[in-house]
C-alpha cells in the first residue's frame, strides 16, 4: 500500500510543463496588476536606472569621480554659459567630475540600502517570527525592546553609535541595522498572530509537525508579499538616513562619492555655483521617489485581497 | 464492515476514554465543553460522534489529539489510546503520535491547507515530519548526527512517489500534476481528498474526522464518505467521526454516541439508536430530519437553544428543553445506564420514551 509507484518520465516532464506554464501565467497576472499603476512602473524605471547606474559606475562614468582638476573648478553645467559637454552636469569645488560623482554615489547609497535591508530583514523575520509564535516573556522581551528602539529618534540614535564606533562601511550598516529590524519584525510578528490560529497551522500540528517546521515552512511563506512590499519602501528610508549621515560626514567617508555629503560639501556654494547640491538632491529625490512609488505598487498587486 | 459483537467484547479497545473533562477557563466563567465522557473504541470500528453545535463533540476530538489550545485545558480523566495513556504524554511524545498512528481530518478544507505552498510539498512534508523522530534524542551529539548522516530521512523523491501514490488512492485523476497546483486552483471535494491524503500519510491507526463533509456539496459528501469506507475497509483503521449529519452517521457508523452540553446522553448501535432512540434529545434530533417523500413526516424543531455553557441548569442539562422534564429532573442529574447490551441512554424518563410509550 505504501510502496511507491514511479511516475513515467514522461509524464512528469509533461506535468512540469503545465506547472511552468501555470506559474507565468501567475507572472503575467501580476504584472497586468502591477502595470495597471502607471506611477509605480515609472518609480520601477528610476529605480532601474539608479540600480543600473550603481552597478556599471565604472564603465558608465565618464571620468574619474574622486580626480581633482584645479584648473576647471565650478564649471557650470552642459546647458549653461561656459558649460561644456565634457562636464554634462559641471564640476565641483575640486573640479572633479559631477556626474560622474552622483553615477557613483548611486553606487554607495544603493549598497548602504541593500546591505542594510537584507541584513534587517534577516533579523526582522527571526525575531518577529519567534516573538509572534512564542508569545510570553519571549514576545513582551522583543517587543519592549523594539519599543526602547522606536523611542530614539531614528537618526539622533544612528548619529550617536556613529559617533561612540567611528565612521566607517561596517559601523554605518550596523548603526542602521541596529534599530532598522524592528520595522519587518513588527510586520512579520502582527502576519504570525494572525496565521497562528488559523486552521492550517492546526492542520500542520495534527499531523505532528514540530514548532520550527510550523513557523518556518507554514508561517513564514504567508508574510513574504507584506515583507516584500516593507523591505522595498524601508529601502527609500535607508537610503534617505545614509545620505543625512554622509551629510553630517558621519557616513560615507570622502573621497568616496556620496549624495549626502556631496550635498554637504556644495551647500557652501549654493549662492555661487548651485549645481554641486542640487543635483545630488535631485537623484536622492528620484531614488526615494521611485522606490516609494514602486513599493506602493507592489503592495497593492501583492495584496491577499485583491488575489484570485 | 460490522465488527461482529464477538470480536467488539473480546478485542482490547484501541481508544479507551474515561470521565474525560476538558474546561475552557474564560472571564465569564468556567465553560465545561467536554464533562465526564467516556466511550471505546474497538478495531476496525467506526463511531460517530453527533449533537448540535458546542455540544463539545469537537472538543472531544481536539481532547484525544491534545490540541486543546488556551484557555482550554485537559482538567481531568484519562484517554488510553493502544493502552497508553494521551492526558500523561509530553508534547513531544504527543507530537510523534500525531499524524503517525493518529490522524486527524479537518471540517473545513479551504482553510486547512496552507494557501501558499503548493500542494505537493504539503503532502511530502507531511510524509518526512515523521521520518526522523527516532533519532530525535541526543541533545547535541543527536543533531550533529542527523546533520551529518541524514540517511535516515526519506528523500524528496522517495516522498514524492509516496505522495503520488496517496493521491491516486484517494482518487484524485492525474496526480502528478496536482502535485503542482496550489489549493486555490483545486475544488473542494479534491482539497478535501488532499486532507485525506494527508491524514493517511502514515497510516494511522485512528483517524479523527471533526465533520469532513460538512462543507461540501450533497454529492461530493457521498464521494468522500464512499472513500472513507473504501479506506476503512482496505486498512481496517477505526475511525471517530464527529459529525451533526444523523444522514452521513446512518450510512457510515457502526455505534454512535449523542452528545449534549458536553455529556455523553445516549450511546447505541447504529440500528438499536435508529429504531429505539430512548434519550429525548436523540429522538428530537431525529424528528427533527426532513425525509423526502414522506408527506405524513412533519419536522419537528427542538425547542429552545443549547444552554450556555458555563451557566448549565443543575439537574439535567437538557431538562429546559425536554418535553418530558419535571422538577426532580431540572434537580438531579441522570447517569448513564445500560439499558439494553450496548445501548446506553442518561436519563430518569427512560421509561417513558420507549418506542410504545410514545414520548416526544
Amino acid at each position: 500500500m505504501a510502496t511507491a509507484t514511479p511516475t513515467t518520465p514522461v509524464d512528469g516532464r509533461a506535468a512540469r510543463r503545465r506547472a511552468w506554464a501555470r506559474t507565468r501565467e501567475q507572472l503575467a497576472d501580476f504584472w497586468r496588476r502591477f502595470s495597471k499603476n502607471r506611477l509605480a512602473v515609472v518609480g520601477g524605471v528610476v529605480l532601474l536606472l539608479v540600480i543600473i547606474m550603481g552597478l556599471f559606475a565604472p564603465w558608465i562614468a565618464p571620468h574619474d569621480p574622486t580626480l581633482p582638476n584645479f584648473r576647471n573648478r565650478f564649471a557650470p553645467p552642459a546647458w549653461m554659459e561656459g558649460g561644456s559637454w565634457e562636464h554634462p552636469l559641471g564640476t565641483d569645488q575640486l573640479g572633479r567630475d559631477m556626474l560622474s560623482r552622483i553615477i557613483w554615489g548611486a553606487r554607495a547609497s544603493l549598497k548602504v540600502g541593500a546591505v542594510v535591508i537584507s541584513f534587517a530583514t534577516v533579523v526582522g523575520i527571526f525575531m518577529g517570527l519567534v516573538s509572534g509564535y512564542y508569545g510570553g516573556w519571549v514576545d513582551v522581551v522583543i517587543q519592549r525592546l523594539s519599543d526602547i528602539l522606536l523611542a530614539f529618534p531614528y537618526l539622533v540614535l544612528a548619529i550617536a553609535l556613529m559617533g561612540v564606533m567611528g565612521p566607517g562601511f561596517g559601523n554605518l550598516i550596523l548603526a542602521l541595522v541596529y534599530k532598522e529590524w524592528v520595522t519587518p519584525s513588527r510586520i512579520v510578528r502582527g502576519e504570525v498572530l494572525a496565521a497562528k490560529n488559523v486552521e492550517y497551522v492546526e492542520a500542520a500540528r495534527a499531523v505532528g509537525a514540530r514548532d520550527r517546521h510550523i513557523m518556518w515552512r507554514e508561517i513564514l511563506p504567508n508574510t513574504f508579499s507584506s515583507v516584500i512590499v516593507v523591505a522595498t519602501l524601508r529601502v527609500a528610508w535607508v537610503i534617505l538616513m545614509e545620505a543625512s549621515l554622509s551629510f553630517l560626514g558621519l557616513g560615507v567617508q570622502p573621497p568616496e562619492p556620496a549624495w549626502g555629503s556631496m550635498i554637504a560639501q556644495g551647500r557652501e556654494y549654493i549662492f555661487s555655483s548651485w549645481w554641486l547640491a542640487t543635483f545630488p538632491g535631485i537623484a536622492i529625490l528620484l531614488t526615494v521617489l521611485g522606490i516609494n512609488l514602486l513599493g506602493e505598487g507592489l503592495r497593492d498587486a501583492l495584496d491577499p485581497r485583491l488575489r484570485e | 464492515m460490522l465488527p461482529d459483537t464477538e470480536r467488539t467484547i473480546n478485542a482490547e479497545p484501541i481508544l479507551d476514554v474515561r470521565n474525560l473533562r476538558t474546561h475552557f477557563f474564560t472571564d465569564r466563567g468556567v465553560v465545561k465543553a467536554v464533562d465526564g465522557v467516556s466511550f471505546q473504541l474497538y478495531p476496525g470500528e467506526t463511531v460517530g460522534v453527533v449533537g448540535e453545535s458546542g455540544c463539545g463533540k469537537s472538543m472531544t476530538a481536539a481532547s484525544i489529539m491534545r490540541l486543546v489550545s488556551h484557555p482550554g485545558r485537559i482538567v481531568g480523566g484519562e484517554i488510553l489510546f493502544m493502552g497508553e495513556d494521551l492526558v500523561r504524554k509530553s508534547e513531544r511524545e504527543m507530537r510523534r503520535l500525531r499524524g503517525n498512528q493518529l490522524a486527524m481530518i479537518f471540517q473545513d478544507p479551504l482553510t486547512t491547507l496552507n494557501p501558499v505552498l503548493k500542494v505537493g510539498r504539503q503532502i511530502t512534508e507531511s510524509i518526512r515530519v515523521h521520518a526522523g523522530d527516532d533519532r530525535e534524542d541526543g541533545g547535541f551529539f543527536g543533531w550533529l548526527r542527523r546533520l551529518l548522516d541524514p540517511s535516515g530521512r526519506i528523500s524528496r523523491k522517495e516522498a514524492w512517489d509516496r505522495a503520488v501514490d496517496l493521491l491516486r488512492q484517494v482518487g484524485i485523476p492525474a496526480p502528478d500534476e496536482r502535485m503542482r497546483a496550489y489549493p486555490h486552483e483545486m475544488s473542494g471535494g479534491m482539497r478535501q481528498r488532499v486532507m485525506i491524503a494527508i491524514a493517511l500519510a502514515c497510516n494511522p491507526v485512528l483517524l479523527l474526522a471533526d465533520e469532513p463533509t460538512t462543507a461540501l456539496d450533497v454529492t461530493i459528501q457521498a464521494q468522500i464518505l464512499e472513500l472513507m469506507q473504501d479506506i476503512k475497509e482496505k486498512r481496517g483503521t477505526s475511525i471517530l467521526l464527529i459529525t451533526h449529519d444523523f444522514g452521513v452517521v446512518s450510512e457510515f457508523c457502526d455505534r454512535v454516541i449523542v452528545m449534549y452540553a458536553g455529556k455523553i446522553v445516549e450511546q447505541a448501535p447504529l440500528d438499536e439508536l435508529l429504531d429505539n432512540p430512548r434519550h429525548p434529545y436523540t429522538q428530537g434530533l431525529l424528528a427533527s430530519i426532513p425525509r423526502l417523500g414522506d408527506k405524513s413526516h412533519k419536522v419537528r424543531p427542538i425547542k429552545g437553544i443549547v444552554p450556555e455553557l458555563h451557566d448549565l441548569p443543575p439537574g439535567c442539562s437538557f431538562s429546559t428543553r425536554c418535553p418530558l422534564a419535571d422538577e426532580y429532573c431540572g434537580r438531579v442529574e441522570p447517569e448513564l445506564e445500560e439499558i439494553a447490551p450496548g445501548h446506553l441512554v442518561a436519563c430518569h424518563k427512560v421509561d417513558a420514551t420507549a418506542a410504545g410509550a410514545k414520548g416526544a
